[in-house]
């Protein structure tokens, strides 16, 4: 992560006494990340009020690392300070795109061998009282509850396919392995496993890409 | 790596969890970029995604605090001269490609543009009043908006739009700095006719111009120009796009 020099260019010019819409409570994502892109942090500052937590709570799942995930939070925010062009709404909400990044950085460090290692000792020890299942200290709303069922709804093998490589950082290949299936089988399951899982959620009438 | 549409669409379920290899992942990138159905299915699988991912935890504490820190680097007074405008996003210094082969309407307008008007956007671009006037276009449920991209350059990136009166604006940042010589020019083809007509002379470095337009735009280009604009033109489409 690049420091406050780095992270700006040295041209740009800081202009918040012209901040003419600081309340940005009930603006859109959308129109958030416009506002972000004219150096509007009290913008920046709604979207991480809105979807931090998330974006936190993804990123301790995978590495179940407090420090680690906390830059990846930070890296996560700065990089839409710095590049709020890469959102873009007609590809999902701001939290779909904000998730994307998270698990992307999440699983790049998971897979350092370091990281994995450490996660491997976490993962042995927590084993004895926690076993592999969704952790459910993070499932503490309504919608989770939804989403938790959806999920209980797939079939074993769709469930434990899409929770490893999801949540556990795996590859399918690696996935595959550690099942004991075939590579074909195991993405067969992770692709039909979240088709069913969409219709599940729309079915108990959870829209979805406005979260 | 060599795989068949068959086998890349198999894979679009891992790889919107990010569970394929670096090869995998760098070859289903480029079966992407041409295959918006199989853009569709990934976006999909990401949404579910984000549900899985949904959370009630609250971030730590301080961690905004620190965010905050970072993005207030040496803030310099506005002297009177930029006390006009609101700083803008720096352009991106990405490569400059003129010719853009496989853009079909590159061809195709370039031989029709025809002037109707030319009108040179204001400089009001960056005042406060222009920035509430953006976001009220992005916030009318009725606006449309459209993405102007080039296939020879995946950096350039420009987003019109249009509320429902015809007031519409650019998100161009992405665009490379002209000589001052020169200027991005905005077309559009307007619902029912054949000829794409100007909608405006962008400038050299243009971040988020206004324009206006009369009638249903059904596609947008943009072109580099000689400063000043023309009245009809035969260069490339640097950026096009169809308004959803």
């Amino acid at each position: 992560m690049g420091t406050p020099a780095e992270n700006r260019d040295p041209d740009a010019v800081s202009l918040r006494t012209y901040d003419v819409r600081d309340d940005f409570s009930s603006a859109s994502d959308a129109s958030l990340v416009v506002a972000i892109g004219r150096y509007k942090q009290a913008a920046l500052a709604e979207a991480y009020r809105r979807h931090a937590g998330s974006v936190y709570g993804l990123a301790k799942r995978l590495l179940l690392d407090h420090a680690q995930s906390e830059e990846i939070v930070q890296e996560v925010f700065l990089r839409l300070w710095n590049e709020p062009d890469r959102f873009d709404p007609d590809r999902g909400s701001l939290r779909s795109f904000l998730l994307a990044q998270t698990h992307g950085r999440a699983v790049d460090a998971l897979r350092s061998n370091m990281a994995r290692r450490r996660r491997e000792d976490r993962d042995a020890f927590m084993a004895a009282d926690a076993g592999y299942d969704l952790d459910r200290e993070v499932w503490d709303m309504t919608l989770a509850t939804q989403v938790r069922t959806a999920l209980g709804d797939l079939q074993e093998g769709e469930r434990a396919a899409i929770e490893m490589a999801y949540f556990g950082g795996l590859t399918y290949r690696e996935v595959a392995q550690q099942l004991g299936e075939a590579e074909g089988t195991v993405k067969s399951r992770i692709r039909i496993g979240l088709k069913r899982l969409r219709n599940n959620l729309q079915a108990d009438g959870v829209t979805l890409g406005d979260h | 790596m060599s795989m068949d549409p068959t086998e890349m669409d198999e894979l679009l379920g891992a790889y919107a969890l990010d569970a394929v290899s670096d090869d995998e992942r760098r070859a289903i990138d480029e079966y992407l970029l041409a295959n918006p159905r199989a853009r569709a299915e990934v976006q999909e699988h990401r949404e579910v995604a984000t549900m899985l991912a949904w959370s009630g935890m609250d971030a730590p504490d301080g961690l905004w605090d620190r965010i905050a820190g970072s993005i207030n680097g040496p803030t310099v007074e506005p002297t009177s001269e930029l006390g006009q405008v609101l700083a803008m996003r720096p352009s991106k210094r990405t490569s400059w490609t003129r010719t853009i082969g496989s853009w079909a309407v590159a061809t195709a307008a370039a031989a029709t543009i025809a002037i109707v008007a030319v009108k040179v956007s204001g400089d009001d671009e960056s005042t406060p009043a222009a920035v509430d006037q953006h976001v009220q276009i992005v916030d009318n449920p009725r606006s449309v908006q459209a993405e102007l991209t080039s296939s020879a350059d995946s950096n350039l990136k420009v987003r019109a739009f249009i509320d429902p009166d015809g007031n519409g604006f650019l998100t161009a940042g992405s665009l490379p700095d002209l000589d001052p010589s020169r200027t991005y020019q905005l077309w559009g083809q307007l619902e029912g006719g054949s000829d794409l007509i100007s909608l405006g002379v962008l400038g050299a470095a243009p971040k988020s111009p206004d324009f206006t337009v009369k009638g249903k735009v059904v596609l947008l280009a943009i072109t580099e120009e000689v400063k000043g604009g023309v009245v009809s033109s035969s260069n490339p489409v640097v950026v096009a796009g169809t308004p959803a």
